[in-house]
């Protein structure tokens, strides 16, 4: 794999997983910290100011995702199907309960102060963090592949390419039904911090831009455009777009491909303001900082072909972000 | 934007007959789809402009306007925007925005999903509305495959309203399915087109935002949608249209090597085969797997993976995975054992998972093997050792994936201890060779008796029982090989 060259704008993380990482998520106060998920069992805590790893643990099988509730207490989940909590504090983990499949994504929501899981056995739980412990599970139509909050707005995306909007102060009912926009697999939504919509990306290269109004003027606006593509000797190749991020000031969105690239869109002006170097292999996860600064970017392998030769390493990246960047033009 | 007085008169492509909000956007389309020079990509202002520049710096004649419907791609008529359109033309195109809005009753914009007017004469008139609309589904069925990722693209193209049936599909007027004059006839290959799911007049990303504007006609869906209907709603263009999930009525794309299996999403869920993605197509290819299944479900099939304990209806409440019980329970999405290369499980507890069950399951008579089940690697066959390797991950141990009637059998690493291939083993537990076939109850399939034993593949997302993707042939029913632990192959001893 070729060096990237280092510098003070974006260094390697070092004592990173030995396996593909699935998730990154920075923590919800400090650009310092980020939790970090692998199929190597582990979820690893790292100082990325310091570049060092501060903490990590195991689970039984490969972790999928994790999260912060706050600066102290982590959530993670995987293919082992339970839910551990890990105080970072003390250094004690335990396990607050399971899916019957493997958890796919965790999140937390402090509007509501609840831990939101989503597994392919297609439910979604809910956690009350001071248990901690269940409190709710509700069904959704098909396995959950991805996850986007935005306020008290769950928006979460299944096979089969169904969204389900939720409102986590009422989960009697879902508050919308629909289906993405995207032909083709769903493979990320995230929301936009304006709580205005959320942006779905699929398999194939193609992200849409979707609004929660279901007023027809306002649905009017939404749109898809494609993305991640190359065409080498003649053939367009398509890759999945893996990741999406954003910047809670900006509401400017990052993606990240199969194809290696980042790219930075603006949503609203419908542009792209910024794409970086090609990275080493699959952006497998993105995470803004919350103050919008650093964007870690998880490269590693996902399998979308066949193994290729020779494999590239798993690794993270912290790359300090520019206004020049991020920001709307 | 002054749509004020272009309420009724949206200007729209002279070329193609796609409709815009505005004449700019409108122009920005010519001159990106229609002006532009294919050698080198500059963007000129008219047809016969294009025309000359051809001729005068690469020295090339061209003679039709590229994307460009087939009656209107004479590149000596000067259109720019909306100026230049012959009289006949614009009349003609005033009469059948009004015979489209008229049975329509409905005064969106581009709202059009009549299919009662077929009035094409073949020919891709009508303007077509921006997005198949919610209307029809059922005309919709048949479009599939080029339609299919076309769609957002061609927002406002739209399919046709009323072809449908035809396949016009959004991009067949405008892009290089220009040429679709006669229709197809209904539910006929809809692959005739090229079915180029790359349009390549939209490579740029972002170009113009029109270019990518969705203006689906979902207004009136969102009404049922917010009342929770559990159909699926649509926001969004309808869904048959597209190529993984089109219940394209039986068609298989030809030009793809995966066939699109799919067929509507509401019975997918219990479905056992996956849906597979057309991923290759004439001029683009998807680098994902074809299974219609997230990346990392596809992983986590994968042998190396397997050993984990993974989770499990029964083992929701078990933190630990237990020693395997006889009988694994799968998961739906469950499959496969196989051997990981890091299972350290001894042999012993291996054996008692699973081994066995599959294969082993029809014979009765086989004491259950040691521990270690036996997966063969696939070049081997019957090294029928006294020992038998096996380890089944303890993963098989957990069940959870090992659903035994799915299964795809683990295969064995090539390192491990003599491998026996299941099938011999099967045979009242004499290692013979592969002549006995114990039948395999097991998803029904039963490898060739050549085979040279991989049988265990690792199929991933395979949750049906035993079902293998087309590909694979024997395996499958291996399969269950892992599980099973009182019928565990008899093995070496």
């Amino acid at each position: 794999m070729t060096k990237m060259s280092e510098s003070r704008m974006e260094f390697r993380l070092k004592n990173t997983p030995s396996d593909c990482i699935q998730s990154v998520k920075f923590g919800p106060s400090s650009s310092q910290f980020l939790l970090v998920a692998s199929w190597d069992k582990s979820v690893r805590l790292f100082d990325v100011v310091n570049n060092n790893m501060r903490l990590q643990y195991q689970h039984s099988g490969p972790v999928l995702d994790c999260c912060f509730q706050d600066a102290v207490h982590a959530y993670s989940g995987g293919l082992d199907g339970q839910l551990k909590t890990f105080d970072l504090n003390t250094n004690t983990e335990s396990v607050v309960g399971a899916h019957e499949a493997p958890i796919r994504c965790v999140e937390f929501c402090p509007e509501v102060n609840m831990v939101i899981t989503g597994s392919w056995d297609s439910n979604v739980k809910l956690w009350d963090p001071r248990g901690p412990r269940e409190v709710g599970t509700f069904q959704q139509p098909s396995k959950v592949y991805t996850m986007g909050l935005s306020g008290e707005k769950l928006v979460v995306g299944t096979l089969y390419r169904k969204v389900i909007v939720w409102d986590l102060r009422n989960m009697g009912f879902a508050q919308q039904r629909r289906e993405s926009s995207l032909k083709y697999q769903t493979r990320c939504i995230q929301c936009f911090p304006n709580k205005q919509g959320y942006v779905v990306s699929s398999i194939e290269g193609r992200v849409a831009v979707e609004y929660l109004d279901p007023s027809p003027e306002v649905q009017k606006k939404k749109y898809a455009f494609k993305c991640h593509r190359l065409k080498e000797d003649g053939i367009e190749k398509i890759f999945p777009v893996n990741a999406i991020s954003f910047h809670n000031g900006y509401n400017t969105f990052a993606t990240g491909g199969s194809d290696g690239y980042v790219n930075i869109w603006d949503g609203f002006n419908k542009k792209r303001l910024c794409q970086f170097h090609r990275y080493p292999t699959s952006i497998s996860s993105l995470c803004f900082s919350n103050d919008g600064n650093t964007l870690a970017i998880a490269c590693s392998f996902m399998y979308e072909q066949e193994k290729i030769d020779p494999m590239p390493e798993d690794c993270i990246f912290i790359r300090r972000v520019t206004d020049q960047e991020t920001k709307p033009k | 934007m002054g749509r004020k007085k272009k309420k009724q008169t949206k200007p729209w492509c002279w070329y193609c007959n796609r409709e815009f909000d505005d004449e700019k956007i409108l122009i920005q389309h010519q001159k990106a789809k229609h002006f532009k020079c294919h050698i080198c990509h500059k963007k000129l202002y008219t047809g016969p402009g294009l025309s000359i520049h051809c001729m005068q710096v690469h020295k090339e004649t061209i003679d039709k306007v590229p994307n460009a419907l087939p009656n209107r791609n004479n590149i000596e008529i000067e259109i720019y925007g909306m100026e230049g359109i012959p009289e006949e033309d614009l009349k003609e195109h005033e009469r059948q925005r009004a015979g489209r809005m008229g049975p329509g009753g409905r005064r969106q914009d581009e709202e059009d999903d009549d299919d009662s007017q077929s009035s094409l004469p073949g020919q891709s008139n009508p303007p077509p509305p921006p997005v198949p609309s919610q209307g029809p589904p059922g005309p919709m069925g048949p479009m599939m495959g080029p339609n299919g990722p076309m769609m957002p693209m061609m927002g406002h193209m739209g399919p046709m309203g009323h072809m449908p049936p035809y396949m016009g599909g959004p991009g067949m007027m405008a892009g290089p399915m220009g040429h679709l004059g006669p229709m197809p006839p209904p539910g006929g290959p809809p692959v005739n087109n090229p079915p180029s799911t790359s349009q390549p007049p939209n490579k740029p990303l972002f170009p113009s935002a029109a270019q990518f504007a969705y203006k689906t006609g979902h207004t009136t869906t969102l009404c049922s949608l917010l009342h929770n209907t559990t159909t699926s709603s649509q926001i969004g263009p309808v869904k048959p249209a597209f190529p993984a999930y089109s219940q394209a009525n039986g068609q298989s794309n030809p030009s793809n090597q995966s066939s699109t299996v799919n067929s509507g999403q509401q019975d997918k869920m219990e479905s056992k085969k996956p849906a597979l993605i057309t991923t290759v197509s004439a001029n683009s290819r998807i680098i994902h797997p074809e299974e219609d299944i997230s990346l990392e479900e596809k992983r986590a099939g994968m042998p190396r993976y397997q050993q984990a304990p993974r989770a499990s209806p029964q083992r929701a409440r078990a933190p630990a995975p237990a020693p395997p019980p006889q009988r694994v329970e799968s998961p739906p999405e469950e499959r496969r054992m196989k051997m990981a290369r890091y299972n350290q499980v001894s042999a012993a507890a291996a054996a008692a998972m699973a081994m066995g069950g599959m294969i082993t399951h029809h014979h009765a008579g086989v004491r259950p093997a040691h521990p270690g089940v036996v997966v063969e690697a696939p070049p081997m066959v019957s090294t029928i050792g006294p020992t038998m390797v096996t380890t089944m991950s303890p993963a098989m141990v957990h069940t959870g994936h090992m659903a035994i009637p799915v299964s795809l059998p683990a295969i064995m690493r090539p390192n491990m201890q003599p491998i026996m291939t299941p099938q011999p083993m099967v045979s009242a537990g004499v290692p013979t060779m592969p002549t006995a076939m114990p039948p395999l109850p097991l998803g029904g399939m039963r490898p060739p008796l050549g085979l040279p034993q991989v049988c265990w593949l690792t199929i991933s997302a395979l949750p049906g029982p035993g079902q293998m993707a087309p590909g694979l042939a024997g395996p499958p029913m291996m399969g269950a090989p892992i599980m099973g632990g009182p019928h565990m192959i008899p093995r070496f001893r």
